[in-house]
């Protein structure tokens, strides 16, 4: 094998050309995503942030757990929640997926015996594949360097807005206004909704509430026809599915943990839909009924049917501490009605002041 | 560890300021072996013995075998290091694939076969340092070479990190010769390393992963009819996706050893350029072409003992070459079309007394662009989770799934299209050229300009280091 030289050039020169591209590059882009609304605030969620906050639950951290899609990730603030309670609730919500995998992992795990608050959003609850699948394969079996690549990229999200990831310039690409051939694709999807803190803390992006098209674009994403492919479930499947859920709550509640279902507001006419797909007696009734778990509906309360969503499906920043407050409270309410409390299970009750809701904040405009 | 991945960029830091540091040449060499192991162990430490087994087993038979001169007990000693290697590699990616085709056979004869559950986790790059320590005793079995002298040199040889989790696969005459002597990489050197680790991330993170990836995936993992034009769109998407994975991973392992001061084989050629398929296998994964030349196809009789056995010889070679890259059937269908067209190849050309290539330009490219196709139909059973997708996939290509609503929208669909027509222009461009010539016919100011651009791409487009396919192998 020969042996390998460099090219005859002035590497010095070409190498201090190549340093003022990437700054230049990198500087550009980065006012132009901070133009866009991004902040340093937002510290990502991806995979690892959520193999990360698993791995709390396996570690035996998991007094309190929240599951679900975007709605309890976008719409609970665990800090908020661990400042009423005294303990702040592990959030493993992700957006566009089902939790049941992730109840029956839990279910599985002998150790577990916290409160886990299931987030209710009809349409993602009942699919078998979201937008982020096999993820609890994929955190136990997540190599090393990716934890520890975690911690450099928590260092440079602190300093860079950009390493936010759901812009990049082919995503960028994507969404030029040109005539489309398909129904679905990137171009008719808004690229951001949620900013991201410690712990995996959601919030809606900021952008989605003060930016009128942007929430327009945001709007109309849950209407768009379904995947192809993808056919609503008949009520015997829904059952099916709902019976296995019922096995595996039974199983964490007969250790001593216990399972509350939450589910929030959504609005016509994605509220509509959901009800099409999976009208609530087939569907959250048949759950409740059937696991015994207790079951938060905003329907029924007369503080969270006030809210109004941004977007047709998530709370405003300015009322996730209404949520969270209220949710708390009910949590402990319907845990009393059971002779339960939430000390019981190592959780502290709300106290009055904390636990008040305030009066709902916004909406859409 | 990955090297599109930020712990990498740290790994890397560390190494080189150990390597470039005042201590002893063996003390480096400990350091690029413990660094190697830190490398490997960055995925699942456990694994890590598997390795020190094939290290110390191969070590010993071949130096016994060097010493032994009766050919029964050598061939013995040999026998200590295929059942070692070959027992763990089958034990690891064939285990699972050899139960199930078990209790499939079973229940073709009436027999209910429950095989137990198999839960076992594939060492990443098994693949690939078998065969690296298998040259080794394959080389003094045959007395191509002697055994090293260093056992330090071999063990650093079979785990340098740059080429342990997938490749080139290198031989003992590549780089054992490179540790004997102090080495470290002039500036230039260096920075052509850091260049070529640059082209290499690019390939990988923006071509593979950013353009090409979502289209072929979105097309291989539908699972309803699609128009022709996303059928083909989606196969070209991942013929491009899987060199670019490859040959970036293999430019950046180049790029890395070269900054530490190592010359590691070119494993890429400019394959879609290729004029028929003995020029692709000369020109696709090198090293594993060669590796399997030498060690399978030429002991099989090769060429040597007429045509019908050189057919037999090149069906065997790239049937168990596709079983190399996993436990599938459809690798194996997709080693066999390989065999097939290299067969027909070698008839037409011995039948019509073809050597060389065609003289004219249209006529290259036109057999560039028949072999190109042909190898994307390969790639449908490739990359298809198994024949049913593979057939409806073809069917689709076939243009048979009229009123199919399309899946691709128009953007990524130009995007494909614009990246593979580049890269296929840039593939016939260097078909003949050597990259280190063209870079050294540019100005530096183009040459970093353009690296500085690949580099921003690179960081942009970041991605959450995703593992390079061929690991999985």
């Amino acid at each position: 094998m020969a042996e390998r030289v460099a090219p005859a050039i002035d590497w010095v020169r070409a190498t201090v050309v190549a340093l003022l591209i990437i700054v230049a590059g990198v500087t550009a882009w980065e006012l132009k995503m901070r133009a866009e609304g991004l902040s340093t605030r937002d510290l990502g969620d991806g995979d690892s942030h959520w193999a990360r906050e698993w791995r709390r639950v396996e570690n035996g951290e998991g007094q309190a757990v929240i599951v679900g899609s975007s709605r309890l990730l976008f719409n609970l603030d665990p800090q908020l929640w661990g400042r009423i309670t005294g303990v702040t609730p592990i959030q493993l919500s992700r957006e566009g997926t089902s939790p049941r995998a992730v109840i029956a992992a839990l279910a599985a795990d002998p150790e577990f015996k916290g409160l886990l608050i299931v987030g209710y959003d009809p349409i993602p609850f009942h699919r078998d594949r979201g937008l982020f699948n096999n993820m609890v394969e994929t955190a136990r079996e997540e190599p090393l360097f990716k934890r520890s690549g975690l911690l450099v990229y928590d260092q440079l999200a602190r300093w860079f807005a950009f390493l936010d990831g759901r812009m990049t310039p082919m995503s960028w690409i994507e969404r030029i206004d040109v005539p489309q051939r398909t129904a679905r694709g990137a171009f008719n999807q808004p690229w951001k909704l949620v900013e991201t803190g410690e712990g995996r803390a959601g919030a809606i992006w900021p952008r989605v509430e003060t930016d009128a098209r942007y929430q327009a674009k945001a709007e109309a994403i849950w209407m768009l026809p379904p995947p192809p492919g993808v056919k609503p479930l008949t009520p015997a499947q829904i059952r099916k599915l709902l019976d296995k859920l019922a096995q595996d709550v039974a199983r964490i509640r007969a250790r001593g943990g216990e399972v509350v279902f939450v589910s929030s507001p959504s609005e016509p006419p994605l509220l509509d839909r959901e009800k099409r797909l999976y009208p609530r007696a087939v569907s959250w009734d048949y759950m409740i009924r059937r696991t015994g778990a207790a079951g938060i509906h905003w329907t029924d309360d007369p503080v969270l049917s006030r809210l109004r969503t941004v977007e047709l499906s998530h709370l405003s920043r300015a009322d996730r501490p209404v949520f969270t407050r209220r949710v708390v409270q009910l949590i402990d309410a319907e845990l009393a009605k059971r002779g339960q409390a939430l000390a019981g299970l190592g959780v502290r009750p709300p106290s009055s002041g904390d636990g008040a809701p305030a009066a709902p904040q916004s909406g859409r405009r | 560890l990955v090297f599109n991945s930020l712990t990498f960029i740290v790994f890397f830091v560390i190494v080189v300021a150990f390597h470039y540091a005042p201590f002893s040449w063996r003390a480096k060499k400990f350091n690029l072996l413990i660094f190697s192991y830190i490398f490997y162990a960055a995925w699942n430490p456990p694994f890590i013995l598997l390795l020190w087994a094939s290290t110390v087993v191969d070590w010993w038979m071949a130096k016994l075998m060097y010493r032994e001169e009766r050919p029964r007990q050598r061939k013995h000693l040999l026998w200590v290091s295929l059942a070692l290697n070959l027992g763990m590699l089958s034990y690891f990616k064939y285990g699972e694939f050899a139960l199930e085709n078990f209790q499939a056979l079973m229940s073709a004869i009436g027999v209910a076969y429950a095989p137990p559950e198999w839960n076992i986790v594939l060492p990443i790059g098994i693949s690939f340092y078998t065969f690296v320590t298998l040259s080794y005793t394959l080389d003094v079995y045959l007395k191509r070479a002697k055994p090293g002298d260093s056992f330090l040199d071999f063990a650093l040889f079979v785990t340098y990190f740059p080429h342990l989790v997938a490749g080139p696969i290198v031989r003992p005459i590549d780089l054992l010769p490179q540790f004997a002597t102090p080495r470290v990489a002039s500036r230039p050197l260096f920075l052509w390393g850091l260049a070529l680790i640059v082209l290499g991330l690019f390939n990988k993170v923006v071509v593979a992963d950013a353009i090409l990836a979502p289209v072929s995936e979105d097309v291989f993992g539908a699972a309803m009819p699609l128009p022709l034009i996303d059928a083909w769109a989606g196969v070209i998407a991942f013929s491009g996706q899987i060199f670019a994975d490859f040959a970036g991973y293999s430019t950046c392992a180049i790029g890395v050893s070269l900054c530490l001061g190592f010359s590691l084989p070119v494993n890429f050629r400019y394959p879609y350029a290729a004029i028929g398929f003995s020029d692709f296998w000369r020109r696709w994964h090198i090293s594993l072409s060669t590796w399997l030349r030498d060690y399978l196809y030429i002991p099989l009789g090769g060429n040597r003992d007429g045509r019908w056995r050189t057919y037999r010889n090149l069906m065997l070679t790239m049937l168990l070459g596709g079983l190399w890259h996993g436990a599938n059937w459809t690798f194996v269908v997709w080693g066999g079309l390989h065999g097939l067209y290299l067969s027909v190849e070698r008839f037409l050309r011995e039948r019509y007394g073809l050597k060389g290539e065609p003289r004219g330009l249209a006529a290259k490219l036109l057999l560039a662009l028949v072999t190109y196709l042909l190898v994307c139909l390969t790639w449908v059973f490739f990359r298809a989770q198994d024949f049913g997708s593979a057939g409806k996939l073809l069917r689709d290509m076939a243009g048979l799934s009229a009123g199919a609503a399309p899946i691709i929208a128009t953007v990524p669909l130009a995007l494909t299209l614009v990246t593979m027509t580049a890269m296929l222009a840039v593939h016939w461009y260097m078909r003949n050229r050597e990259l280190e010539d063209e870079v050294a016919r540019r100005p530096a100011w183009l040459v970093g300009g353009v690296l500085g651009l690949m580099a921003t791409a690179v960081i942009l487009v970041q991605g959450e280091g995703s593992a390079f396919i061929y690991f999985q192998f």
